[in-house]
């Protein structure tokens, strides 16, 4: 016989409003095992758990029954108030949620509070057949590693290493920076991007204790939150970084002189031995294999001779790396959507001077192909009238995605007002959805480009076509008067939708965790946990998490560090003890549970048994206590019933059922 | 191939010219063509507005015949608003098994959807068939910028045709190629010809029509080609009328012969103008072609291929010089020889 504490909170008249508080206590005294039952005002309050814990010396409790918000919201801290304030394992403890599943959703207390007692009554059944669980301790590696280089990952790489623990920054480019660096200002202060943004690179690259491996991805994971083995393949560089001094003379010399750069988004061209921008870090250069003629062909080698230092090396290998961790941030950033695949009624590509708009962010860069001039790729000359198309694959269920990419508006409103600053006399048309512009001095912004005299058109561009005058024809509907438009244009800039980057998929199974169906990193709550996964120890910052703009991304990237330095500060940390566990008698070493879980915490191996009172070597099932993450798919797929979750046994869950099935 | 097909009601009439050009080309290129047995109106205008059930049961009525007569070969119907109409047929039996049941009920006969619905373009996609039709070419139209037009219905709903993108589709220019001709980059390929109001509002209708061919003659078209009998017919039947408004204005007219594409091919793999219906088109159209088939290929190289001919030339140049080495240190030997004699 359990001696059972039922604690009914009014949540001031969150609950009591549409709930009868006192009649839930009245019947949870008529309920088997209940040796008590109250009312507070706010459980949650000092004086509401001081209460629970007077009430459970004084009736000897073994049980408790908390009837108030959901789990999710306070449950740790009831559990924290047993275990620090009582004799009770925390873990004898159930929370009735009577607040966001029942008064929140009902309108009068007809219906509330027959479902409250309901919910208090399941909930005593499965109180019964709690059982203590305990945690152990987990050591903490302390060390971080970074995946993504971008603004996010540069300032959480920082902020950890400021905080005195080593950080592992992966970045599969040749350099760190992402596309911050790319762009020419920033809105709203339009302080230049690459000032902001490269003296941040180059603090990683001095920092003692920030290590940056670039051209490298992360191929493998294995361990638990405190203690990851990440397997990390850096690629051949064809350069002994420790030789080479950056003084640039292969660079100078390197014949293959037409590749497209990356970082000039096409614009113009690059050697293959190269560094991508002059700020880049590390700032030492790579040889790009796939147009090298030494290593295509064989022959070349002109970089190696002109080396004073003797750096190059075309036998250079990929190096493959195994080491520890405590935590992981994900910071891999977005990619813009190819548009040119979509959109056919944009020409496809076809035509030069419809334009991105990082492509733009580059014309009017001072160090980028045009040295800041605008002019039109096709034929170099100033474009008279420029068109701005916003939500070009954002907003779009049919062609592109359904979400808003968050930052285009403000830099649309950017573009229009850096061309208009640049060409005098210029003509801008924006065609636009809606303008969204919540943030800090956005909305001014906004507000000061439409006075410089950017004219907003409401409505999308229906189709450009180029005429043998070179104009871009823009047709397109002013949808708040009914109006076709055309516009001959000069030059078109389609804000294009942030989609996740290319292997992202990948990433998140390599990791072990999850993406949502737009394809970027889930967060383990959208308001509480924001920089947080489902999986231990493996936090978001940026874009990774879902398109942002930079102040976002900074302000993410901080809070994933502050999480991931309260991690590593402790000498250990404990475990959930909520995990599966496997009756090895029941066992039969089918493996299904191998193959459903989430997290690849589960192994099969050969145990030595007592069965009979004989001794007999079986394969069974094992639960790695420190991956598992408590979701229960391996008790529901365990055809034997051999696995069961502590906390939420079947026992346990069948007495609830039972308990409202015969009320 | 073997195609049932859908012949529709321009077939033997707006669209003569297409029928026997077509019917030429496959000939020459080893395309069979069956007649769907007792076909019927596809609906065109009428069926759908009158109401669903009609504008299905209609198109799947032919549908019904053609499967029952040759199985599951694909019906070929060549003006885009009856392929339109007998794909969404098709589409909407194959999306539900329960409008399928419907469908039969509604024609009383079984059709099981198992057919594919094509247009005219799609048997020269085949690559057997692309590659006959140029082996045929016997008279290439040399370099002739030709500006392919599409119309709405043959790309769009994307969701009933299937074919190409609807926003810039290249499948007829990939034809249009196969008989040396240079299908040229324009804007207007999927625009509205307004081909609905041809009747009705031909004032909505022109400048819609005049739009087009301004854009393929701005794009450096010297024709157009269609793959629809109604998008011809308006455009080819619309231009004088079009010029002698833009005489009365003060503008130049607007010269731009309308062709089937079947036409070009015909006429590239050497059918005279009446096989190929040339002599039909209101826009005359015989001379252009003969003067095409008279000019001098210009062959671009690519990058590779121009390096690939330096290099070769290199070589040959190389190989002389060591044959000339050769022979010059043969010479003296020789000398040598008959110095001793
Ligand atoms: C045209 C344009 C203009 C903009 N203008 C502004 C502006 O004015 N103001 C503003 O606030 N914001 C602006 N933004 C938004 C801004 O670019 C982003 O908010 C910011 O760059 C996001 O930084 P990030 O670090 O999350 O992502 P990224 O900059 O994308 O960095 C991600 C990094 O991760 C790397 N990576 C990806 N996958 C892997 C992997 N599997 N392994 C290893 N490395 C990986 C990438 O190579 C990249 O270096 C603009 C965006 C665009 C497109
Ligand atoms: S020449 Fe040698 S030392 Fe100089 S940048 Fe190139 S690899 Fe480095
Ligand atoms: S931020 Fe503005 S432009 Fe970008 S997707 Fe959202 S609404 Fe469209």
């Amino acid at each position: 016989m359990s001696r059972i504490g039922v604690f009914v909170c009014h949540c001031g008249t969150n609950i009591a409003g549409t709930v009868d508080v006192e009649a839930v206590a009245d019947a949870a005294r008529q309920m088997p095992n209940v040796a008590y039952a109250g009312t507070n005002k706010y459980m949650c309050s000092a004086q509401g758990q001081d209460y629970i814990v007077d009430i459970i010396k004084e009736h000897n409790l073994d049980r408790v029954v908390i009837a108030s918000c959901s789990p999710r919201m306070h449950e740790r801290l009831f559990r924290k108030v047993l275990a620090e304030k009582t004799d009770l394992n925390p873990y004898l403890l159930e929370v009735a949620n009577i607040r966001e599943q029942c008064s929140w959703v009902h309108k009068d207390k007809q219906i509330g509070t027959p479902k409250a007692i309901n919910l208090v009554a399941m909930a005593v059944a499965k109180a019964d057949c709690d059982t203590q669980l305990f945690t152990h301790e987990i050591p903490v590696t302390k060390r971080a590693l970074i995946i993504g280089g971008g603004i996010a990952g540069i300032q959480a790489a920082l902020d950890i290493a400021d905080a005195g623990f080593p950080v592992t920054i992966v970045e599969r480019k040749t350099t760190i920076g992402g596309k911050m660096p790319m762009l020419d200002k920033t809105f709203p202060t339009l302080d230049c991007s690459a000032c902001i943004s490269t003296p941040k690179m180059s603090e990683c690259e001095a920092h003692p204790l920030i290590e940056i491996k670039t051209l490298s991805e992360v191929e493998k994971v294995e361990g638990y939150i405190g203690n990851f083995d990440v397997t990390i393949r850096e690629k051949a560089k064809y350069i002994d970084y420790d030789k080479c001094t950056g003084c640039g003379m292969c660079e100078t010399k390197c014949p293959q002189k037409k590749i497209p750069s990356e970082f000039n988004q096409g614009m113009s061209t690059r050697t293959a031995v190269y560094k991508p921008f002059p700020q880049a870090v590390p700032s030492k250069p790579t040889i790009d294999a796939d147009h090298c003629r030494m290593l295509t062909e064989g022959k070349c080698g002109v970089c190696a001779k002109v080396c004073p230092t003797g750096a190059i090396d075309y036998q250079d290998v990929d190096r493959v790396t195994t080491e520890r961790y405590g935590a992981i941030v994900l910071a891999t950033g977005y990619e813009l959507i190819d548009w040119t695949r979509l959109y056919g009624e944009y020409g496809g590509g076809r035509y030069a001077d419809v334009i991105s708009g990082l492509q733009f962010e580059r014309l009017v860069n001072a160090s980028g192909p045009t040295e800041g001039h605008i002019l039109r790729p096709s034929d170099g000359t100033e474009p008279k009238t420029m068109v701005i198309v916003k939500c070009v694959g954002s907003r779009d269920p049919h062609k592109g995605v359904p979400y808003c990419s968050r930052a285009c508006c403000m830099y649309g409103a950017k573009h229009a007002h850096q061309f208009m600053d640049k060409v005098p006399g210029g003509k801008c048309f924006v065609f636009y959805m809606d303008v969204r512009t919540p943030g800090k001095n956005y909305d001014e912004f906004y507000m000061n480009t439409l006075h410089e005299g950017a004219r907003y058109i409401r409505g999308r561009i229906s189709k450009i076509t180029r005429r043998s005058d070179g104009k871009l024809v823009c047709l397109g509907e002013d949808t708040l008067s009914g109006n076709v438009v055309e516009v001959d244009a000069d030059m078109v800039v389609l804000e294009t939708a942030m989609v996740p980057p290319e292997g992202a998929k990948k990433l998140a199974q390599t990791v072990n965790t999850q993406l949502g169906p737009e394809g970027f990193f889930t967060e383990a709550h959208p308001k509480l946990r924001p920089v947080e996964t489902n999986t231990g120890g493996l936090y978001l910052a940026g874009t990774a998490q879902g398109p942002k703009d930079i102040p976002d991304t900074v302000a993410q990237a901080g809070a994933a560090a502050a999480k991931v330095i309260g991690l590593l500060c402790k000498q250990s940390i404990e475990s959930n003890p909520m995990v599966a566990h496997v009756d090895d008698s029941k066992c039969s070493g089918c493996g299904a549970c191998v193959d459903i879980c989430p997290y690849s915490a589960v192994t099969l191996v050969e145990k030595t048994l007592r069965e009979n009172s004989r001794k007999v070597t079986r394969t069974v099932a094992q639960v790695n206590e420190g991956l598992c993450q408590g979701c229960g798919a391996c008790t529901v797929a365990c055809r034997p019933g051999a696995s069961d979750l502590l906390g939420f046994n079947d026992e346990g869950i069948m007495r609830e059922v039972e308990a409202y099935a015969t009320r | 191939m073997r195609y049932a097909n859908f012949p529709g009601c321009s077939a033997s009439t707006t669209g003569k010219a297409y029928t026997e050009s077509f019917s030429y080309v496959a000939r020459h290129a080893g395309i069979e063509i069956d007649e769907v047995p007792d076909w019927n109106c596809c609906g065109a205008s009428a069926g759908r507005l009158q109401s669903d059930d009609l504008g299905d049961a209609l198109p799947a009525r032919s549908l019904a015949n053609a499967e029952a007569a040759f199985g599951d070969e694909p019906v070929l119907a060549l003006c885009a608003g009856c392929y339109s109409n007998l794909r969404r047929a098709l589409v909407h039996a194959r999306e539900s098994e329960d409008r399928r049941r419907q469908i039969e009920a509604l024609i009383g006969q079984p059709y099981e959807a198992k057919a594919d619905v094509v247009c005219g373009i799609d048997p020269f996609l085949e690559p057997e068939v692309a590659q006959t039709v140029k082996a045929r070419v016997t008279q290439p139209l040399n370099g002739l910028k030709v500006a392919c037009y599409y119309g709405c219905a043959l790309v769009r709903p994307r969701a009933l045709t299937t074919f190409d993108d609807e926003e810039d589709p290249q499948s007829m220019e990939a034809v249009v190629k196969l008989t040396g001709a240079e299908p040229v980059e324009w804007g207007s390929k999927t625009e509205c010809c307004g081909a609905s109001h041809h009747v009705s509002n031909p004032t909505a209708m022109k400048p819609l029509v005049e739009r087009i061919l301004a854009d393929a003659i701005d794009a450096g078209a010297e024709a157009i080609a269609t793959a629809c009998p109604l998008c011809n017919m308006n455009l080819d039947m619309r231009e004088a009328e079009i010029n002698k408004a833009r005489a009365a204005r003060g503008e130049a007219p607007l010269d731009i012969p309308v062709y089937f594409f079947a036409q070009l091919l015909a006429s590239a793999m050497g059918a005279s103008d009446a096989e190929a219906g040339i002599t039909r088109n209101f826009v005359p159209g015989s001379s252009l072609l003969a003067e095409a088939k008279t000019r001098e290929v210009v062959v671009e190289l690519t990058p590779e291929q121009k390096k690939a001919a330096r290099i070769a030339a290199a070589k040959k140049q190389a190989a002389a010089r060591k044959a000339a080495q050769a022979a010059a240190a043969a010479a003296p030997a020789q000398g040598k020889e008959e110095a001793h004699e």
